[in-house]
């Protein structure tokens, strides 16, 4: 009991100390403050984004740069940023998550300041011509540049080598489309007793969204100058019947994300389909032969992978501020510090040059050159417009896990379209 | 018996709840009925009266009673898991030596300090359907396992049983205190077996528990869709398509999800009608079993 | 007797197995994190997460905003409910009736119809991040009264009758007389309070948004979610670590806790 005291006093004691003021900071000349929020927790990317703001804050000693990691990804820092605003204090620079940009072009036009006007202001002038058009069409909204892509990933096939020799199958040559892995699933499944495949699963539906675009159908179309559901054309149809089969059969998993990526870490699943950035992780924690391959595409159809990730937005409308935010914007999109970016995380190297910075990282991290081989392939992760839009991507998702637990999929999709074209109503577009 | 001057200084006792109930509750619930009245993302400056229009797109909504029911079904989950068990544990715990019930006592309360979002994480990897402890101990008995948090009809147990893991810890300490606070020979007489214990349990031990019993109920009942909550958010998004969706989760998805303030106000106002009148019902309830005798 | 033991061993082991895996989390080395899966605790134990975990969360400050945080709350919750529950159970008065209903009738009220007017409430007060933005909203809770005055009712009225003739005003025979009479509950409901305080996120999350104000169950979230791949050992590590202090003193009060909770604190 006297111990237990002691180890609790001791406890308030270095508590009570924590609370005396630390070192001060050069409090000298920082006229201009800017604060920055990310997603980027002590484990994925923190550490580098606290190594940026020190080197930035030397190069350009009259900006202290504060940055903020808001929990619960790009969700949560959305509704953190709502209010902010609603409290009229929004942070200068934000990361902010790609599908939510229609949100904010239809909710928060006067509040933020598109990014085209503060690069024609403070410059640097060919900021933009720094990056590939289908990397920049990301924050391009009605034709305007808005904002610039920042951390940027897209899905890649991780697989289990250890596994694929295990059901017989040659690693060095992976299957290529759905039909040829489905096979290769059947096999494993056979073999291994295990689940062959894994979608990324979350409310987003990034997975299904780049399953099905790959097969000539769309999220949604422009019709006489109306947005329609698309995800219940043919393409879409039968990438969701693949998928439901799979998850009968057994050769499919079905799990949220999280169950997913662990199950692939422990041998239970022989892939994952899912984000590059989590590469670092399964390089890290994986006791077998992980590889990585393109994700699988449709004969006869290009690919096209929905960009997952975010955006840098600028809220500041105070001029100094402005020219601050920008400053630390080209700073952060440097092709130096971006292959820094790279190399902490994982995600796409963007600005033109950053590969050749990245040198021989690359040969160490080789599934990284999967994902920047599928640049190319690259398209907006847009969710639907309007007002509604956010919740009609919620219909969609409902609608995919009840086929997947044995609804029949053609119906789901098209009663989903349904209620979707209600839910956008008359919704304009081009 | 009072005077009128000292009846009326009572109310200065009220002032300090009072004050803190109407700033931080009543205000945000009059503001809550007025948003529900909008159609408002929350920051817009541009808000639209509709009326009533909100509660009828509420009302009208194909998931509305799916979801109310699966609430009802929380509620029962949380009153056997966060109840009936600990009641069962606590009347055992009696049986065993002083020693013996202090261990058992720390051990079930260990959940209940654990940070509510952790304990869901590692749930997380406890009902991994393929290698996870459970459906490794499933299998060695032969049984296969079902995929917990995305089976429509797995989804909302599993959940629930997580909220229970998380939370009876504290109702097991309550009724264990409300069972020893009973004279001891009532409850060596309970100890019989068979048919004469059960009789003597109902009739005797039962009603000397009542209150106890009655305020967990109360609590557990209150606090179970909230309990829910945590749970839902980090290992089922409410999902499979709604499958383990409770009325909170599905106000906060209107409000933080969709962005569509009006939408979640109106629901959270039906679901305040709904839960003051039960709420009202039960504590009357609970006050006829707790008279208590002049001394 | 047998079977009492049986089944209480069953319920511990169901209990005890997921913080076995905590534990065994925190103790692994990250490569080998989850992986033996019958096997919770693993063979060669380091204290490396705990070592992360302790130098990146700032720990002993997150320490201290969870027990100013929830202590605070418990003070203002129990302060309050004293006296309403005093003015409820022990004195009449016009109204008291539709007083007490109205009060009720607030507790089903839920946290997500609450949080975002509050949460404008202290930032136009300028009372983000600090402790008595954090604290204020959390007191308003009518449980307590609700609790309080059911045991407050059954306080014999002779004796209150009999302090009054004495000359005892209301003020003295709250402190003197009724409130050590119900230590028990009062100290029960503090327990209660304290940790359904220090086990919030989602208020302490909004309110102390300045990650140098963080409690410590917002502080191990840290670790979590992130698309890279949650730093599971660290996590776990800080889960343990958050939920230390308020077992150990669990642990040294237990005693103190159920024996008073024994006097009758709920059934009066």
């Amino acid at each position: 009991m006297r111990l237990l005291y002691r180890v609790l006093f001791g406890a308030f004691a270095v508590a009570l100390a924590s609370l005396a003021p630390g070192p001060g900071r050069a409090q000298g000349s920082a006229p201009v403050t800017i604060e920055y929020w990310h997603i980027n927790s002590e484990s994925f990317g923190g550490p580098t984004v606290r190594k940026f703001v020190a080197e930035f804050e030397r190069a350009n000693p009259g900006i202290h740069v504060v940055e903020r990691f808001q929990q619960n990804s790009y969700s949560g820092l959305l509704q953190n940023l709502q209010r902010r605003l609603a409290a009229g204090d929004p942070p200068d620079v934000t990361q902010f998550g790609d599908p939510y940009i229609f949100y904010a072009i239809d909710n928060l036009a006067d509040r933020f300041t598109p990014l085209a006007d503060l690069v024609a202001k403070y410059g640097p002038k060919n900021f933009f011509s720094n990056f590939p058009p289908n990397v920049l069409a990301l924050g391009q909204a009605n034709g305007k540049q808005v904002a610039v892509p920042y951390s940027t990933s897209n899905i890649v096939l991780y697989y289990n080598a250890d596994m694929f020799r295990a059901a017989g199958l040659d690693p060095n040559r992976p299957p290529e489309t759905w039909p040829q892995w489905i096979t290769a699933a059947r096999q494993i499944k056979t073999k291994t007793g295990k689940p062959g495949l894994y979608l990324h699963i979350l409310d987003d539906n990034w997975g299904f969204q780049a399953m099905f675009e790959s097969n000539g159908a769309q999220l949604y179309r422009c019709q006489a100058g109306v947005v329609r559901a698309g995800f219940d054309e043919p393409g879409a149809i039968q990438a969701l019947k693949f998928w439901q089969a799979g998850v009968k059969d057994g050769i499919f998993l079905n799990a949220l994300y999280e169950q997913g990526r662990q199950g692939f870490l422990n041998q239970q699943n022989a892939t994952f389909m899912g984000t590059i950035a989590t590469r670092g992780y399964f390089q890290d924690n994986a006791k077998f032969d992980v590889r990585g391959t393109l994700f699988p595409s449709w004969p006869g159809h290009k690919r096209r992978l929905p960009a997952g990730g975010n955006l840098l937005f600028v809220f500041s409308k105070d001029p100094a501020k402005q020219a601050a935010s920008m400053k630390w914007i080209a700073f952060l999109e440097s092709p130096k510090n971006f292959a820094e970016w790279t190399k902490a995380t994982g995600y796409l190297p963007l600005p033109k040059g950053t590969v050749d910075q990245l040198g021989d990282w690359l040969n160490q991290n080789a599934i990284e050159r999967v994902a920047i081989a599928q640049i190319p392939y690259v398209v907006n992760d847009v969710s639907f417009p309007g007002p509604n839009g956010l919740q009609a991507m919620h219909v969609l998702f409902d609608a995919v896990q009840g086929a997947l637990n044995g609804a029949d999929a053609e119906a789901a999709l098209h009663g989903a379209a349904q209620q979707v074209n209600g839910l956008l109503g008359n919704t304009s577009c081009k | 018996m009072e005077t009128p001057a000292a009846s009326r200084t009572a109310y200065l006792y009220l002032i300090p709840a009072a004050l803190f109930v109407a700033l931080f509750l009543v205000l945000p619930l009059v503001r809550n009925g007025e948003i529900s009245l909008f159609d408002w993302n929350l920051v817009s400056p541009d808000r639209r009266f509709v009326g009533l229009d909100n509660y009828r797109i509420v009302l009208g909504d194909p998931s509305f009673w799916p979801t109310l029911i699966q609430s009802l079904v929380y509620v029962l989950f949380a009153l056997a898991g966060n109840v009936a068990l600990p009641l069962v544990l606590a009347l055992l715990t009696l049986r065993v030596g002083r020693r013996e019930a202090d261990v058992y006592q720390t051990m079930i309360f260990l959940p209940t300090i654990v940070p509510v979002s952790v304990g869901a994480l590692l749930f997380l990897w406890l009902y991994l359907p393929t290698g996870g402890p459970l459906s490794r101990a499933l299998a060695t008995i032969g049984l296969g396992s079902p995929n917990w948090f995305n089976d429509p009809h797995w989804a909302l147990p599993a959940v629930s049983s997580v909220a229970i893991w998380k939370f009876f810890g504290f109702n097991y300490l309550i009724l264990l205190a409300g069972l020893k606070a009973i004279p001891q020979s009532y409850l060596e007489a309970a100890e019989l077996d068979g048919a004469a214990g059960w009789t003597h349990f109902s009739k005797i031990v039962f009603p000397l528990v009542m209150p106890t019993l009655l305020f967990t109920m109360v609590t557990t009942i209150l606090q179970a869709l909230d309990h829910a909550f945590v749970p839902i958010q980090i290992l089922t998004l409410g999902g499979p398509s709604g499958a383990s969706s409770n009325l909170f989760y599905a106000i906060y998805q209107d409000a933080f999800q969709f962005f569509q303030a009006g939408k979640a106000s109106a629901l959270a106002v039906v679901y305040l009608a709904l839960f003051a009148t039960f709420a009202i019902w039960q504590f009357r309830m609970l006050e006829r079993y707790t008279q208590y005798d002049d001394g | 007797m047998t079977t009492a033991r049986v089944v209480l061993a069953l319920t511990i082991a169901a209990v005890v197995l997921p913080l076995a895996y905590m534990l065994g989390t925190a103790l692994r080395v990250e490569a080998s994190v989850f992986t033996d899966s019958l096997n919770p605790i693993p063979l060669h134990p380091t204290l490396e997460n705990f070592w992360v975990a302790a130098t990146t969360m700032n720990y002993p400050h997150m320490l201290l905003v969870s027990i100013i945080f929830a202590g605070g709350v418990t003070f203002g919750q129990l302060a309050i409910a004293i006296l309403a529950a005093y003015a409820f159970g022990c004195r009449r008065f016009p109204g008291d009736g539709w007083l007490f209903a109205a009060f009720l009738a607030t507790i089903p009220i839920p946290f997500v119809v609450t949080y975002v007017p509050n949460y404008l409430f202290i930032a136009r007060t300028h009372l983000l991040n600090t402790y008595l933005g954090l604290i204020l909203p959390q007191v308003a809770s009518a449980y307590g009264i609700f609790l309080l005055r059911q045991h407050f009712r059954a306080f014999p009225r002779s004796v209150l009758e009999a302090a009054q003739i004495d000359g005892a005003t209301g003020w003295r025979t709250l402190w003197r007389i009724v409130v050590p009479a119900n230590v028990p509950v009062i100290f029960a409901l503090g327990v209660y309070i304290f940790v359904n305080t220090w086990n919030q996120y989602i208020w302490p999350l909004l309110a102390m948004a300045d990650p140098h104000m963080h409690t410590l169950t917002v502080g191990v979230q840290d670790f979590a979610a992130g698309e890279g791949g949650s730093h599971w050992g660290a996590l776990m590590a800080g889960a343990t670590l958050a939920t230390l202090p308020t077992f150990l003193v669990f642990f040294a009060a237990r005693r103190p806790i159920l024996e008073t909770l024994m006097e009758g604190a709920v059934t009066g």
